[in-house]
């Protein structure tokens, strides 16, 4: 790397350690690292208590961190502009693509040393909480891979149901429509298993799982109110080829989604599973109603969770580096009052059309307002942002790693590995050619 | 034998300011055609508003010209390769006032990708040449505008540039420190240095420059040596010592007879630039001390000439 990107790099993380304000926002971040674990209550249980400092800290601290660093990605070109520091620096050799880069890594440098503390003090505060109460947390102490169950590919099931349909025989734009439809549906559609009936679900491992350690199941079925306590479901799981099983009754339904622990012992090498269920409720009792894709997981104790927290702060530094190159793009667009603005603008907006995106309600009324975008034209309006937003949102959101932390989830290397990519490099890569082409067309101090 | 190209070469220079609709709202530089030879020192003159400034920024790349060309060094001012010979002082000195002035040469040595040793010898000499190596470990931001403009100059010279552009370099400055600037640019010139400067104190710009150019509502109103512009050619003056008072009346009688009319004849002052100078060196016993520029210039190779990448 060029020494002018380090001379910047350093001048901005010596100007920030050197600030009062970051001093300030530090010592925030330490009280709510430090401070948040002592006030929570948690759900009465220690295992709970650990889940909540997990996501309540750090998602909180991270809250903070983000728009501290979308503020300050937005004064550090826009403030040098303004006090007229960069006039010195762009009559030297330097690119603008340059003077943006050693900003940006800065910034990233900063938001690292700021992460690695929370995270160290929030680590420190969930180790302590799981001594206390070492049975009741173990859960906690390893993340579990998820597996989900073997079903045919989405992109197949859609052509399916858009042809069973009429699909292709629709206009273009309906086609679209219904595309779209499937596809927000799909993965949500239940299967009703009724009393007498058997569905058999497999898994495929790619390492046999720790034989000290147990396997968990996790559910999330529905069924009738009125019914909910009497039904019942006799299941195995069975894994091969070693042929070993565990037989377990769920006859709990009162929780929509639960999970079961499995003596692991029983499938020692084994890498392919089946489980079975069967609905042998009472026969006024009604079916038991499962999404396969989204409410059936067979989780695999893989690694510990001190390593899944590092995982999780790779992940949020990474959402942090697109922020602060987000922050500088628009900082060296506009002056900084406009970029502050248009940055916590556009951060608000993708919240609430991820928020909106989520809520199958609301997605129904954007569009009903789509089918007649004349009469209702600020919902259409709504609509379209609220699915261009998403859209663009969805690459840099698709990793939750609080949750992930918080259910004792191991946080898969592709997930990392695509957050690194996305939001570590391409879109600041996007930013970075963005910012330098109006840093070139700006003139300084007319 | 081939003449070496100008290093400043302006040809119909404009530069109009437009405002967020694009309508057009002043003409700051309205038609300047300039040419700065290598190792001359250049004055541009001109009263408050006369597009001085805003010709030194259209020179430097920091504003697009609305018409004209600007080769620098024969090359696109804009290049980084033609920024890497070139030395700039703002006219207000905007420095990170955070660092020190060791702080703040290192990071403008760094954007010139110096190397450490080559950074760390040129921080020392610069802040010995400009007198702030005392004040080497205080942040920015609490000195004075002087002490400011000597960091400034500093870095302008930090990558020993072969043309130095000066906006008011001796503006802010007490007497003795705009005398000192004045001996560094001298200096610098006749290092080889191509020097091109901006001011509207007119007594600095006649003693440091070669050749000055007037300007006064963006354009060039003249434009030549100092010499040759300030020299009455039906004048001469006279300047005797030791001189009674009776001799005086005897030569004034003289001058008087052979012109046929008064010829007025009395005592020169000197300037209170160098009254107060030399108090002020009779008080700290300064006289006579040596300027260290030659010593910065010595220790310090040009960029090009391969001593630094």
């Amino acid at each position: 790397m060029s020494r002018a990107v380090l001379a910047i790099a350093r001048l901005t993380l010596r100007e920030a350690l050197r600030s009062r304000i970051v001093l300030l926002f530090g010592i925030l971040l330490a009280a709510v690292a430090g401070g948040l674990p002592a006030l929570l209550k948690g759900d009465g249980t220690p295992a709970g208590l650990v889940r909540m400092t997990l996501g309540y800290t750090l998602g909180t601290a991270f809250g903070l961190l983000v728009l501290a660093t979308l503020w300050t990605g937005c004064a550090l070109i826009s403030g040098d502009i303004a006090t007229r520091t960069l006039e010195l620096t762009r009559v030297k050799p330097v690119a603008a693509w340059r003077l943006w880069l050693g900003k940006w890594l800065g910034l990233l440098l900063l938001d690292l040393l700021l992460l690695a503390g929370l995270y160290a003090v929030t680590g420190l505060a969930v180790y302590h909480r799981m001594r206390q109460a070492p049975e009741a947390t173990a859960v906690l102490r390893t993340a579990r891979q998820q597996v989900k169950p073997d079903l045919p590919a989405l992109a197949g099931q859609i052509e399916q149901v858009f042809a069973r349909e009429g699909g292709p025989a629709l206009p273009a734009r309906e086609q679209r429509d219904l595309r779209r439809r499937l596809r927000r549906e799909l993965p949500f559609q239940p299967a009703a298993l009724q009393r007498g009936q058997q569905w058999d679900w497999r898994f495929s491992l790619d390492a046999p799982p720790d034989p000290r350690r147990p396997l968990w199941l996790r559910f999330q079925f529905d069924t009738d109110a009125y019914t909910r306590a009497i039904v019942q479901a006799e299941c195995r799981l069975t894994g091969s080829p070693g042929g070993g099983h565990v037989d377990f009754v769920l006859d709990d339904f009162s929780t929509r989604r639960f999970e079961r622990p499995l003596d692991a012992a029983a499938f020692a090498g084994d890498t392919r599973f089946t489980l079975s269920v069967r609905h042998t409720g009472e026969a006024s009792s009604g079916p038991l109603m499962l999404q396969p894709r989204q409410g059936l997981d067979l989780l695999v104790p893989r690694i510990p969770l001190a390593l899944n927290l590092l995982r999780a702060a790779a992940v949020q530094a990474s959402l942090l580096a697109l922020i602060a190159a987000l922050g500088l793009a628009l900082g060296a667009l506009f002056s900084l009052p406009v970029a502050a603005f248009c940055a916590t603008g556009l951060l608000l907006a993708t919240m609430i059309s991820v928020f909106v995106a989520g809520d199958p309600d609301a997605l129904e009324e954007l569009r009903e307002a789509r089918r007649a975008p004349f009469r209702n034209l600020a919902a259409t309006v709504a609509a379209e942002t609220t699915q261009a937003l998403t859209g663009l949102a969805a690459p840099a959101l698709a990793p939750t790693p609080l949750r992930q932390l918080a259910s004792a989830e191991q946080i898969p290397p592709r997930d990392l590995c695509r957050s690194l990519v996305f939001n570590a490099l391409l879109l600041p890569a996007g930013c970075c050619l963005l910012a330098a082409a109006a840093l070139r067309r700006r003139e300084l101090a007319p | 034998m081939n003449t070496p190209p100008p290093v400043i070469e302006i040809r119909g220079l404009r530069k109009t300011f437009r405002d967020f609709w694009q309508r057009p709202t002043v003409a700051a530089v309205r038609g300047i055609d300039l040419s700065v030879g290598p190792g001359e020192v250049v004055g541009l003159l001109g009263p408050n508003g006369s597009g001085k400034s805003t010709t030194i920024k259209l020179l430097l790349g920091l504003l697009h010209p609305t018409a004209g060309t600007i080769r620098v060094l024969d090359a696109d001012p804009r290049d980084t390769a033609t920024k890497a010979r070139i030395g700039y002082l703002p006219e207000v000195t905007c420095l990170h006032k955070f660092l020190t002035p060791a702080e703040t040469l290192h990071y403008y040595a760094g954007l010139f990708g110096l190397d450490g040793p080559t950074t760390r010898a040129r921080t020392r000499e610069l802040l010995r040449m400009v007198g702030l190596e005392a004040a080497a470990g205080r942040p920015v931001g609490e000195f004075s505008k002087g002490m400011a403009r000597r960091v400034g100059l500093a870095q302008a010279l930090i990558n020993n540039p072969d043309l130095l552009v000066l906006d008011e370099p001796t503006s802010g400055l007490d007497p003795i420190a705009c005398r000192e600037v004045k001996d560094w640019v001298r200096q610098l010139a006749a290092a080889g240095k191509t020097i091109f400067m901006t001011s509207h104190l007119l007594a600095d710009v006649e003693d440091i420059c070669d050749r000055i150019a007037i300007l006064c509502e963006g354009q060039v109103r003249a434009e030549g040596r100092v010499q040759e512009l300030l020299q009455r050619p039906d004048a001469v003056n006279l300047t005797l010592e030791g001189l009674t008072e009776a001799q005086i009346e005897e030569i004034r009688g003289e001058l008087a007879r052979r012109t046929g009319r008064a010829v007025p004849c009395g005592r020169p002052r000197i300037d209170l630039e160098t009254f107060f100078l030399k108090v002020i060196a009779a008080a700290d016993g300064r006289a006579g001390a040596p300027a260290p520029t030659a010593d910065f210039l010595a220790a310090s190779p040009r960029t090009g000439d391969g001593a630094a990448p």
